[in-house]
């Protein structure tokens, strides 16, 4: 990831310079300010040497730390994650049972068929798509921007809208198919029946003894995909104008702002292993058969 | 031909259990196979009847056709003078459990993995009794004790992957029993439990039956179980009874096929028994046994349709023209 | 039997242990240990059928593995055909493995559903002629050469256990080791498939390592019997000496709780407290003590020895002379 970000045409410090600039003194100098002038290996190990004592460094392109950078911009990318997760969870895991109680029937069918749309569609489409419907045609919805929940919770709501749908739309779809593969393996199992001969009603059957073992995999998907989000959504990110961490990295990729990528790239990761390790320990409350030693 | 439907009663009381001509049928993509092809029989207080039969004869559907566990397509099921068949799922349900219960043969897999033992025990209490959790909590304390299972409140908190197959098996029985049912129906119940602990849980059922005065209908194809618990015996072969007998007078005179090869397989004889039969008695007894077997099915059917054959495995190895052993 | 035992045994186990570690501590080196076999002494001889019994994990499995070296032994030595199979190289250990072939319990995935049975067969013979000859060996075990080009899937449980079985002939082995070989086949089939293992062994003079945790198939096939209890042999004898008069109280219990087919005898069942302890933590002394009605305080002190207990019998019980002996199934035989 380090030498990738070389790899791709063009230089920081000509986007610093501006277009068409001939101060080879002033080139030099920057590039040596920010170590540019090192071998690539040189610049590696420095810069890991820094993360190392807590210090990412700033921006090549507007001098503010990297660390303040994303720390501004997390919380509206935690905002966006955990209104699509809610989105994606309360349209899944209906659907995932209902197409796994009327298998085979036309109810299956159309959430089946609803889930393959969305996985098919691509996001940004949809996502305009979605600008079009509510702010063009309708004019219900702000089409661009956030606002932070505590000052104006309505606003907030109303900007959230569509990106959150959007995100959410394309994890419920994957979700979707998996709650109902899941419901569809629990209800063929010996306990179902043994539940069922206590004379237990069929609705407790499936949303408690079903449910509670179809969500042991299902949360372990939605907790990577939470991860996922968290790292940012770029593309939703950007048409909304979502000022996250997501659209952080789409603007430090354009400016080649080489140390914001990595700064960005390496709290991604960080933050993805950070929530892998709480789902590994929420199994511990969901499948008692799982001991933490 | 036989009687089939038995009027076998003790004392001339009503049986508590009356199947009459259940038909189940289960449908596959290219064909539908009878699982259960007119099954009648009574259940009287208080008694152990045997169904015995090979895999695929459909004596694990008659189980669950007496709960409502599969679709019955066709007869009648009458417990205590409600009948079964045809009830809606509401009703069904609060008989299920309370009036007629079931144990299954898989101890390890018929509890649900994720729910404390207490859990499972405690829903049927809470369900078909009017007892508050506090009750049924020490209501199911009570059963395990009755089980034979110690230290009754530390296994109410445990999860079934913590207790043995043994122990599970204990707790399947303390669940079904809970709400004193009329009929217990046991399907396999030791089939996968070591033979040790096999005869501890058939000694376990005898006794409650004795205590709670629950009738049982007991699935096995072990015929060493059956001479040793069972008041009358059904063998079922391909989706019916082929033959019914009160135990005693059925291993007087066995004649349907299975129970002849399962009893004169090996446990009561000796080695050199057997392998002189082997070598003498072999050519007579499959002549005579092939033929049975062959053409008993369609004695008996004829005037009612073709004949649905459970599975292919057992019988496909005698067409097949095999040796069968005695 | 007996003219038998004056040559050499075909398979010789001694002292044979096996420990699988289950935990490890944090520099890595084993913790906890789970004694499947713990020094076990066995000998079969050609022609002899040498059944195993216990209940489950008492460790005949491993046992069986074990032998074949399928897991290296911890402790202990096995000698077939007079060479030490620890200590064989590769070329010498595949000929030996050659000679000594395993029927598994499960006739649905013993078999590779994607070849012919014919071509898993003939895999396992050597020289010319493989499909002719692997024809011959279907025919042998009861199904029909036209059967060679079929696959598993169209086989009933009886008849693919009766592939395997072919499969395992294909070498031409000395020893054929059956692990649960009928306990997943229906009752009249099992019969059929013991009634062919009697046959080939008959024609073919193969000598069986018969492991079950069925009692009644253990008596029909086998000339002598050794019965497992967490992971130790505790009585071995010839079997029907062992089934009508057991020795040691392990023994009794288990063959007694075997329900006889017999309204008219119900068994006596002299019950076993409990169930078997986990082999992580066996109790100290004689493994049998924490359920055996007859124990004493000197039984948790040492692992009993084994001792001979009269008709060619052996027991491994502190208490052989006191525990009280006698027949047990002889009420069952014959009448009726």
């Amino acid at each position: 990831m380090f030498s990738l970000v070389h790899l791709v045409p063009g230089d920081p410090v000509d986007v610093l310079m501006g277009e068409g600039h001939s101060d080879t003194v002033v080139e030099a100098a920057l590039r040596a300010k920010y170590g540019l002038d090192q071998p690539i290996v040189v610049q590696y190990f420095t810069w890991l040497g820094n993360i190392l004592t807590g210090d990412f460094g700033s921006s090549l392109y507007t001098k503010e730390p990297i660390l303040k950078m994303i720390a501004d911009r997390f919380p509206a990318t935690l905002l966006l994650a955990f209104a699509s997760a809610i989105v994606a969870i309360v349209i899944s895991i209906p659907a995932g049972i209902i197409a796994a109680l009327y298998r085979g029937t036309l109810l299956d069918f159309g959430a089946m068929g609803v889930a393959l749309f969305g996985i098919s569609v691509p996001n940004f489409w949809f996502g305009i798509l979605l600008i079009l419907f509510f702010s063009q045609m309708l004019c219900l919805l702000p089409s661009m921007g956030h606002v932070a929940v505590f000052s104006d919770p309505w606003a907030a709501i109303q900007h959230l809208f569509m990106p959150a749908l959007t995100l959410g739309t394309a994890m419920a779809a994957n979700l979707t198919r998996l709650v109902g593969a899941e419901m569809i393996e629990q209800l063929s199992q010996d306990y179902v029946r043994t539940v069922r001969a206590k004379g237990v009603p069929e609705r407790v059957v499936v949303g408690l003894h079903v449910l509670k073992n179809a969500m042991i995999p299902t949360v372990t998907i939605i907790g990577l995909q939470f991860g996922g989000l968290l790292e940012g959504a770029m593309l939703t990110e950007t048409i909304f104008a979502w000022p996250g961490i997501g659209k952080l990295a789409v603007t430090a990729v354009y400016e080649r702002d080489y140390a914001l990528i990595r700064g960005v790239v390496l709290f991604a990761a960080i933050v993805y292993v950070f929530v892998s390790l709480l789902v590994d320990i929420s199994y511990r409350f969901l499948d008692p058969r799982v001991k933490l030693k | 031909m036989q009687q089939l439907t038995s009027e076998t009663r003790i004392n001339g009381a009503r049986p508590v259990l009356t199947v009459r001509d259940v038909l189940v049928r289960y449908d596959l993509d290219e064909a539908s196979i009878h699982a259960v092809n007119g099954v009648s029989f009574d259940l009287n207080a208080r008694e152990t009847f045997a169904i015995v039969g090979e895999s695929g004869s459909g004596k694990s559907t008659v189980a669950l056709s007496l709960l409502g566990l599969v679709p019955v397509v066709g007869g009648e099921v009458e417990l205590d003078g409600n009948r079964l068949t045809g009830m809606d799922a509401t009703a069904l349900a609060k008989i299920r459990g309370s009036k007629i219960a079931m144990i299954f043969q898989e101890p390890m897999t018929s509890l649900n993995p994720v729910l404390t033992v207490g859990f499972q025990l405690t829903e049927a209490i809470r369900l078909h009794t009017d007892m508050g959790r506090r009750a049924a909590r020490d209501h199911a304390a009570k059963m395990l004790g009755r089980v034979g299972i110690s230290d009754a409140e530390r296994r109410l908190r445990q999860y079934p992957h913590e207790l043995s197959g043994g122990m599970r098996q204990r707790v399947m029985i303390a669940t079904a029993l809970s709400c004193s049912p009329a009929v217990l129906v046991a399907d396999e119940p030791t089939t996968a439990l070591d033979v040790t602990v096999q005869a501890q849980v058939l000694a376990l059922i005898d006794q409650l039956r004795d205590e709670f005065g629950t009738a049982v209908v007991l699935i096995t194809h072990d015929i060493g179980v059956v001479a040793e618990t069972a008041d009358r015996i059904a063998v079922m072969y391909a989706g019916r009874i082929v033959e019914e007998a009160p135990t005693a007078a059925l291993f007087a005179d066995p004649r349907e096929l299975y129970p002849r090869a399962a009893r004169f397989g090996p446990p009561g004889r000796s080695r050199s028994r057997w392998q002189a039969d082997a070598h003498n008695g072999r050519q007579r007894a499959v002549d005579a046994e092939l033929a049975r077997r062959l053409s008993f099915p369609s004695s008996l059917c004829a005037g009612d349709g073709d004949m649905q054959v459970g599975t292919a495995g057992p019988n496909r190895d005698a067409a097949h023209g095999e040796v069968l052993a005695l | 039997m007996n003219e038998a035992y004056k040559v050499d045994p075909l398979l010789y186990v001694e002292g044979l242990s096996q420990r699988f570690a289950v935990a490890t501590d944090v520099p890595g080196r084993p913790s906890q240990w789970l004694h499947a076999v713990e020094n076990v002494d066995l000998e079969l001889y050609p022609g002899e059928s040498l059944g195993i019994v216990g209940e489950s994990g008492c460790g005949k499995s491993t046992l069986a593995r074990t032998i074949l070296h399928l897991y290296k032994p911890s402790v202990g030595r096995v000698t077939f055909q007079g060479r030490d199979v620890g200590t064989a190289r590769a070329a010498e250990l595949a000929a030996l493995r050659r000679d000594m072939q395993i029927v598994l319990q499960d006739p649905f995935g013993a078999l590779n559903p994607r070849r012919s049975v014919g071509a898993s067969i003939a895999d396992g013979i050597k020289g010319h002629d493989r499909s002719r000859k692997a024809q011959a060996l279907l025919e042998r075990v009861g199904l029909s050469a036209a059967d060679y080009g079929r696959y598993p899937h169209e086989f009933s449980g009886g008849q693919r256990q009766r592939i395997c079985i072919a499969r395992a002939l294909a070498p031409e082995p000395k020893l054929l080791i059956a692990d649960e070989a009928v306990s997943a086949l229906d009752v009249s089939v099992q019969a059929q498939i013991l009634n062919l293992l009697g046959e080939l062994r008959a024609d073919l003079g193969l000598s069986f390592l018969f492991i079950s945790h069925n009692l009644a198939v253990v008596r029909a096939f086998c000339d002598r019997l050794a019965v497992m209890y967490l992971g130790r042999v505790v009585e071995t004898g010839p079997t029907e000496a062992v089934f009508t008069d057991p020795a040691h109280p392990y023994t009794r219990a288990l063959i007694s709780a075997v329900p006889i087919p017999d309204p008219a005898h119900p068994g006596q069942h002299a019950l076993l407290e409990g169930e078997v302890p986990s082999p992580l933590t066996p109790p100290s002394g004689c493994a049998i003590r924490t359920r055996c009605p007859h124990a004493v305080a000197a039984c948790a002190e040492a692992v009993p020895a084994m001792a001979s207990a009269g008709d060619g019998r052996a027991a491994a019980c502190v208490r052989l002379d006191e525990v009280p002996r006698g027949p047990i199934w002889n009420t069952a035989e014959g009448e009726a």
